[in-house]
């Protein structure tokens, strides 16, 4: 109380940082951008340790040594576990195909555990996909079937252990588990579950597509950028040693010299990738589906180099019965360790405690910039602002059903929606403007109240999906901070552009084309990078329309309710009167 | 003159909570736990009307805490209004929102009258705070504003929380005691105390205030014996509502599943409080002792405060209502709603004011962080019950600096209406008042 109730020390502390008010800003910005990244230099971070030590990695000796063939799901009753199809349809959401529901099945076999009632559960899964799709899952299933063979002859088992093929990849995935959990959704329809065993302690989704692999590839995005415990991680990359196979993450080794500068920049890509799939909020593979269910799961792919040594399924076999021993042994949930971090190498994490400051330290400004004064004139641009994001939110299935009159695809046409009432807010200060010429909106106050609602956006954000805030406020940062109506003429214009700029539209596009560069490798000739990244910007924003109602992904919702509305307060902030 | 701008606000309102009805956020608000606790969860009273309606008493249970009286009404509402039962919500928020205009018109002119008694006391350099007329007008505008769109309020409503019988009966209460009717205020006053019980507190400034109308010093026979009379009355229409209760359950069953239930508090499931969290890390042989500790606590502000403002009833009746939203057994966003919509009714001691600006920010952060911690801890299991607590607990706090700021406001201008608002100058330097 001291200190906000006397005035003495109050007045001193508000003049410090008024007088310092821009270059606190600067350097406050300045340390926070570089000092995130400088978190992925090998010093900064810190090395990956075993919380929980139940899992005890390792202390046991081999025992699977089956050739696998291409079995498939009818396979599970001849190994002699507990057999159950499950039926399933979805629908598309927002009237995209109307009155048609597809149907899809998975097959799971349940085996019992004979040291425990099926009170725990572990899941191995992997995802079904047709032969002649890109990236094939056929050594996945095989990998699983002979593994369900191997496992059923042991007698240590005290968690009962579910095999299940998907498909429609997370379709399928999202349908079982919201059928185990007794979830329903209005899209996806789930069957009944004929057979079911307990608690589900983790999951491992496996995505193998030959008979042989160079390394392992360690997938741990989930859905809203939740991540999985960092234990388990440290368990798949800790076998993964024993197996002596590569383990990678976004299939990149670890660097040989972290401590030296390429190895600084090495471990910086490999976190800025982590970084990029975690904000965007979709999960990287069938496990980020668990995750809101708390159950800790993994993806682990084998990735096929052309060059190097190769590991056959036996060898990979040892790996994924390692795991499931070592999950075996778990006494209780997943709770020690991290679930906040981000990873720069397999085996280095920076954790929240080291990430929020300079995360804090960035977002700074947007408090240090307010002040406060009355609010009445305000509500207009506010009341329309937020107008806008309901707007956003709610019109998906207009757009849809309109543009079918002009044969535009569904992913076009919501795209283009997603535009009109982005110009339609370009729009808006103008209509003000008209009607009240000396309306008596304080540009000040609407930047106080458009930062904080920035800051306070930014902040929650942070708590769930820190990669995602990092670069909002990255780029949000310096334009919102120095935003105000300029009498300038060239000023104004500068300022325009910028905004523009961060509009959350031309944010996902310029998102959407980095993803091409980085994560396609076809992109040479620069005119198809930019056809492929437009088409990429429609089908992303498609996209998470359509997880958003199908998996409950908050990207769109985030986007429509609470970066356009700010967004457009911004706007409507530079085209006020300057006094 | 200010009737359209009224009924403009009433029919936006209105129009805002019937749309917000028909979204997915009315079955989301309604699972919040910090908009409604286990006392004004409507799915508990569903549960407890189909038990009732079984013949079954609600109160053998661990879920139904509602009170008999109110258990009838609400089964009579639930079948009369069927599944249109969020138009009774409405319709009692626009209740709420009327008697809120009232008293704000009431209030100011018991605050004018005050005025006119006390101008000859009054520094001649206190001009510039006087009260005027217009101003007065315009809060009746605002205090309904300021209800129909508090984002608590809004959120209470939709949540169908029945939070809101209690808040009609502590408005009701607070205008017939500006109004001066005592044996009607004495009842309402006994009627929210047969809801939620803390407003038992409000007799004190009802008393005083209504003593003060009729004698003059507060320590003549006369005044003495109208506190008494109000006391009395209202220990008496209590007495009397769980009389009825009584005759129409056929045990005294109920009052372990409401008072007990409010004053044991041994449903410890997380709220905007501070109540669960103490006690579930609590060794079980020290509960007993800080029950009662936090329960007095929740009343003892009764006593200074009623000394220090005897003077201002309405004030003491204000703070007494903040004071019971911080610190009751289990608080949610209506008990703090009712008291932000009556702040209006100050307007003009809120320039005195130094943290609303800190205030407003820490209530935005707890209300936005609170769901989002919530999810991480009970939903990804990633954070934990620590993490919700912190927000709990600056939630309190931002509520615990809001009225004591409010108070020291209040009292600010007091001073300054008796020594005049320009700061006294000594050795050349003005000084400052400063509160310690």
């Amino acid at each position: 109380m001291g200190l906000i109730n006397n005035p003495t020390t109050r007045r001193k502390l508000v003049s410090f940082i008024s007088r310092f008010n821009s270059p606190l800003c600067v350097i406050c910005y300045v340390v926070g951008l570089l000092g995130f990244l400088a978190l992925a230099y090998a010093p900064y971070n810190a090395k990956t340790y075993f919380s929980e030590n139940a899992l005890l990695p390792g202390w046991f000796s081999w025992a699977f040594n089956r050739i696998p063939a291409a079995w498939f799901e009818s396979k599970f009753r001849s190994i002699g576990v507990d057999t159950h199809v499950q039926n399933f349809t979805f629908e598309y959401p927002e009237g995209l195909v109307k009155d048609q529901r597809f149907p899809g099945q998975n097959v799971y076999g349940i085996l019992r555990a004979p040291r425990a009632a099926s009170t725990e559960a572990l899941v191995m899964t992997a995802p079904y996909r047709p032969l002649d799709s890109a990236e094939k899952t056929a050594g996945g299933i095989a990998l699983m079937l002979s593994l369900a063979n191997a496992f059923r002859k042991k007698t240590y088992w005290a968690k009962d252990i579910i095999f299940l093929v998907t498909e429609f990849d997370q379709l399928g995935m999202k349908a079982w588990l919201n059928a185990y959990h007794h979830c329903p959704t209005p899209y996806i329809h789930a069957g009944e579950l004929t057979g079911r065993s307990g608690a589900i302690q983790a999951a491992i989704n496996i995505e193998i597509a030959g008979d042989s692999i160079s390394s392992f590839n360690i997938k741990s995005e989930g859905l809203n950028g939740q991540l999985p415990n960092l234990d388990l991680i440290n368990t798949v990359v800790l076998l993964c040693h024993h197996g002596s196979i590569t383990p990678t993450v976004h299939e990149r080794a670890d660097h040989l010299k972290p401590a030296s500068q390429s190895g600084f920049i090495h471990s910086l890509q490999t976190m800025m990738l982590m970084m990029m799939t975690q904000a965007s909020g979709s999960p990287s593979g069938n496990h980020g589906l668990f995750l809101p269910f708390h159950i800790e799961a993994v993806t682990i792919q084998g990735v096929k180099m052309k060059t190097g040594q190769r590991f056959s399924l036996n060898k990979i076999g040892d790996v994924v019965e390692g795991l499931f021993r070592s999950l075996n042994n778990l006494l209780e949930r997943f709770h020690q360790s991290f679930f906040f971090y981000l990873l720069p190498a397999t085996e280095r994490y920076v954790s929240i405690g080291l990430y929020m400051p300079p995360f804090g330290v960035m977002a700074l400004p947007l408090i240090i910039k307010v002040s406060d004064r009355g609010l009445l004139p305000l509500l207009p641009s506010l009341i329309l602002s937020t107008f806008f994001g309901i707007l956003s939110f709610n019109t998906t299935r207009f757009f849809v059903e309109s543009a079918e009159a002009f044969h535009l695809s569904a992913s076009d046409s919501i795209l283009l929606g997603a535009l009109a009432i982005l110009i339609a807010a370009i729009a808006y200060p103008k209509l003000l403007k008209r009607k009240s010429p000396t309306s008596g909106a304080d540009w000040r106050l609407m930047k106080c109240m458009g930062l904080l609602a920035t800051a306070l956006v930014l902040g929650a954000l942070a708590l769930m999906n820190i990669s995602l805030a990092y670069f909002v406020a990255a780029v949000w940062t310096p334009v919102l901070v120095t935003a105000k109506p300029h009498g300038n003429r060239f000023a104004q214009l500068l300022q325009v552009v910028l905004l523009l700029a961060v509009s959350p539209l031309f944010l996902i596009c310029v998102a959407s084309f980095a993803y091409t560069l980085i994560f396609t490798k076809v992109a040479s000739d620069p005119r198809q990078v930019m056809t492929q990244s437009l088409d990429l910007a429609s089908k992303g924003f498609f996209s998470s329309v359509m997880d958003f109602h199908l998996f409950g992904n908050w990207t769109f919702a985030l986007y429509s309710c609470a970066f356009v509305p700010i967004w457009a307060l911004f706007w409507g902030l530079i085209w006020t009167p300057a006094f | 003159m200010m009737a359209f701008p009224f009924l403009l606000t009433c029919f936006v309102g209105m129009g805002l909570r019937y749309w917000l009805f028909g979204t997915s956020l009315a079955g989301w608000f309604a699972e919040q736990n910090e908009i409604v606790t286990p006392l004004t969860s409507w799915k508990r009273v569903t549960e407890g009307l189909s038990l009732f309606n079984l013949d079954r008493s609600p109160y053998e249970g661990d879920i139904f805490h509602e009170t008999p009286l109110v258990l009838r009404l609400l089964n009579q509402l639930n079948n009369s209004f069927g599944s249109s039962l969020y138009i009774l919500f409405m319709l009692l928020d626009l209740l709420i929102a009327v008697l809120l205009e009232r008293i704000a018109k009431h209030h100011g002119r018991y605050l004018l009258q005050e005025q006119a008694r006390k101008i000859s006391e009054y520094s001649t350099e206190a001009q510039d705070i006087l009260l005027k007329t217009n101003a007065l007008q315009i809060t009746r505008l605002i205090i309904v504003a300021g209800y129909l769109f508090n984002p608590y309020v809004v959120m209470t409503c939709i949540a169908k929380s029945t939070a809101i019988f209690n808040n009609l009966a502590i408005v009701s209460a607070m205008l017939l005691t500006l109004k001066g009717n005592q044996t009607w205020a004495c009842l309402w006053i006994a009627v929210a105390a047969y809801l939620s019980f803390y407003p038992i507190m409000l007799v004190v400034p009802a008393a005083i205030f209504i003593a003060q109308r009729q004698g003059t010093d507060l320590s003549s026979p006369q005044c003495i014996s109208s506190v008494m009379k109000t006391v009395l009355c209202t220990l008496t229409s209590l007495t009397a509502l769980l009389y009825i209760s009584f005759t129409l359950e056929g045990s005294w069953q109920f009052l372990n599943s409401t008072y007990g239930f409010i004053l044991s508090v041994p449903d410890l499931t997380p709220n905007m409080g501070v109540f669960w969290y103490f006690f579930t890390e609590m060794f079980e042989h020290f509960c007993l002792f800080f029950l009662w500790v936090f329960q007095i606590n929740a009343f003892i502000y009764t006593v200074p405060l009623s000394i220090k403002l005897r003077d201002q009833p309405i004030f003491l009746m204000f703070m007494l209502i903040a004071l019971m939203a911080i610190f009751k057994s289990y608080p949610s966003y209506a008990d703090c709603a009712l008291y932000l919509s009556l702040i209006p009714l100050w307007r003009h001691v809120l320039p005195q004011t130094r943290n609303n600006f800190i205030v407003v920010c820490m209530l935005m952060v707890c209300s936005v962080l609170a769901p989002v911690l919530w999810h991480l801890w009970i939903y990804s299991g990633s954070a934990n019950a620590n993490f919700y607590f912190a927000i709990a607990l600056v939630f309190s706090t931002a509520q615990i600096f809001l009225v004591t700021d409010l108070l020291f406001a209040f009292l600010r201008r007091e001073y300054d209406l008796l020594h005049g608002s320009k700061p006294l100058i000594i050795n050349g330097k003005p000084t400052e008042v400063i509160l310690e």
